[in-house]
């Protein structure tokens, strides 16, 4: 059951499941991201999942949170998700021999995203296991409200099982509260950082 | 939460195999039989989690759940046939005519997990949005009792996950 906290990503530490409310223009997306990413300590894995954004967009701003060397990094990428022109799914060249695991998926298809994030959290070997969902708000672009809620409950339990912590991106100005609220059960704890950040 | 009642229904028009079926199912569960498709139809309440339908063509059952006045959409089917260019796109699984009783068994076990998963995942979010609305009203006492059933609830939804595969869980979750 989500407890509703602001700013800060302390009280995340011990959650397996995180809800990052914050707005889509400024810094606090992606400092937030960092400090998830990193709050059981340099992640063995990091499974990043990627609809608008590209991988290679989330890979740049992690740089200087992760050792991309030490860190397994896998991707699951929809192709088709609205990403804009100017982002490709571009190379890790200049990520400092970073090797990454790829899936793509064409389009947006829940059932497939869902079973490639389980099926990824069943071939993490390196711990900690770290998930990192770019964004809901992509995802309600394609689907209701109703089945987004049903689909993030399976992923949610599958995190929890493989012992491996998540956090999912949305924007928070691009829903009614009412859709964050009605989401936040589903998370342990749900962060909610103000554009003062 | 009290579970609830699981029952199967068998519409299957011929009277010896609805019989062989009736008596491989009713050791485990709550059996209800039709022999038409008027009587099936009548029988489709909250309270049936499976339907077993035999004979050439079940897509008139699938008309009948998408058009029941009552709560259906849980609802698993199981067709049990040899001509694929009768399969309801709402068939679930479908098994040979001449499938044992233990297969009949199991398969109907793996459908009655997959209607309880459906129904809990529907109890998930409407609690959720009425505790939403609650908090959105300022009601401190529904959200904290909202709360405590929601956690009941996903207590349940984490049981049954762990006997679900991935397959069938996205498959209730995403209703395909």
């Amino acid at each position: 059951m989500s407890d509703d906290h602001s700013h800060s990503t302390d009280v995340a530490d011990a959650a397996s499941n995180v809800l990052c409310a914050t707005p889509a223009i400024g810094h606090a997306k992606n400092e937030h991201c960092r400090d998830l990413l990193t709050r059981a300590g340099p992640p063995g894995t990091i499974l990043g999942v990627t609809v608008a954004s590209s991988p290679g967009e989330r890979m740049s701003e992690w740089s200087n949170a992760i050792d991309p060397v030490q860190t397994k990094l896998s991707f699951v990428d929809v192709s088709n998700g609205g990403r804009s022109a100017a982002m490709s799914v571009d190379g890790f060249g200049g990520q400092h021999g970073a090797m990454v695991n790829m899936v793509e998926i064409e389009d947006v298809d829940l059932h497939q995203l869902g079973t490639q994030i389980s099926a990824q959290l069943d071939a993490a070997t390196d711990g900690p296991v770290v998930v990192c969902l770019d964004s809901l708000t992509d995802l309600f672009q394609f689907e209701s409200e109703r089945k987004i809620h049903r689909f993030l409950n399976v992923v949610t339990t599958r995190v929890e099982a493989a012992d491996a912590i998540a956090h999912y991106h949305i924007d928070a100005n691009g829903h009614p509260t009412s859709t964050i609220e009605t989401l936040a059960p589903l998370f342990d704890v749900t962060i909610r950082a103000d554009e003062s950040l | 939460m009290a579970a609830p009642p699981d029952v199967v229904l068998v519409y299957v028009p011929d009277k010896t195999k609805r019989r062989s079926i009736t008596t491989a199912l009713r050791d485990r569960w709550s059996v209800r039989t039709a022999a038409s498709l008027d009587a099936a139809t009548t029988s489709l309440d909250e309270t049936i989690a499976v339907v077993v339908v035999g004979g050439d063509d079940s897509t008139a059952i699938e008309h009948a759940l998408t058009n029941s006045p009552n709560e259906c959409d849980h609802i698993q089917v199981l067709w049990l046939g040899s001509n694929e260019a009768d399969i309801a796109a709402s068939a679930v699984k479908v098994l040979a005519e001449d499938v044992t009783a233990a297969e009949l068994q199991q398969t109907v076990a793996r459908l009655h997990q997959r209607a309880r998963y459906n129904r809990l995942l529907t109890t998930c979010y409407e609690l959720s949005r009425a505790r939403s609305e609650a908090k959105a009203d300022g009601l401190s006492d529904a959200v904290d009792t909202h709360d405590q059933t929601l956690e009941s609830v996903q207590r349940e939804l984490d049981d049954l996950a762990a006997d679900i595969d991935d397959i069938d869980a996205f498959d209730v979750a995403l209703e395909k």
